[in-house]
């Protein structure tokens, strides 16, 4: 018996930037690097909340710092990215059939967006006043 | 058909990502308003904050919502690791290990201040 050879694919390191397809996806894949980043601030600022008024105070200077907003707006747009592919994407990871008709994909996007500005317009309302 | 574990890692990853593309973005605007200044500052002040994280319904909301973003990003990380090169079997192992420890320290912190708040 011989060892099984698996197949094992020669890319080189850099595939991603052949084709701006590729480059988009690999876009979308490091969005995660924002959303986790943030998430743990996030989480950060809840220990502090939880810690007491001047604890808060401390986290709120930094967050609100020159260097805390930039993080923001970087955080931001890796998150915006993320939604644009996430509803891009939908119609592909859940279709939605009626009877044997598919719904329209430009139809589910839209329905996506329309969501996504409600609940924005919501979470903006109630942070804000 | 062998069985795989794979949907209990897909679960958490959907529903993190879906809630990031909706809420996510609303609400890092209206943080980086109130960091502006455009925003009240008593928008964020402690004792709004605090009634809110406090509160049984926000705590609960908080903690789901903390922890899909958290493991959401740690999968797709670990997934994304491998097409940026991490691809021997032992080195796919290890990112995954990192990532996910990453992901487990995160939720202990995260569970932690939710339950001294």
């Amino acid at each position: 018996m011989t060892e099984p050879r698996m197949y094992h694919p020669r890319l080189p390191l850099f595939w991603y930037l052949r084709r701006p397809s590729y480059v988009r996806y690999m876009l979308r894949e490091l969005t995660c690097i924002g959303i986790g980043a943030y998430a743990i601030t996030l989480a950060v600022g809840l220990l502090r909340l939880a810690q007491g008024p001047a604890a808060w105070q401390g986290f709120w200077q930094a967050f609100s710092s020159p260097a805390g907003v930039a993080f923001q707006v970087v955080a931001l747009a890796f998150t915006l990215y993320h939604t644009v592919s996430w509803f891009q994407l939908a119609p592909s990871t859940m279709p939605i059939w009626r009877g044997e008709t598919q719904v329209p994909p430009a139809r589910i996007r839209l329905a996506h967006y329309l969501v996504f500005a409600v609940v924005s317009i919501a979470i903006l309302l109630i942070v804000g006043f | 058909m062998a069985r795989s574990n794979k949907p209990m890692l897909w679960l958490p990853f959907a529903a993190g990502g879906t809630l990031a593309a909706f809420v996510l973005p609303a609400l890092m605007l209206s943080l980086l308003l109130a960091a502006l200044g455009i925003f009240p500052t008593q928008a964020v002040s402690y004792e709004r904050l605090q009634a809110f994280a406090g509160h049984p319904l926000g705590k609960g909301a908080l903690l789901v919502f903390l922890l899909l973003l958290v493991w959401h990003a740690a999968h797709r990380l670990r997934m994304t690791l491998q097409d940026l090169g991490v691809r021997r079997l032992e080195t796919r192992l290890w990112a995954a290990r990192i990532c996910y420890a990453a992901a487990a320290a995160a939720s202990a912190l995260i569970v932690y201040a939710l339950w001294i708040l």
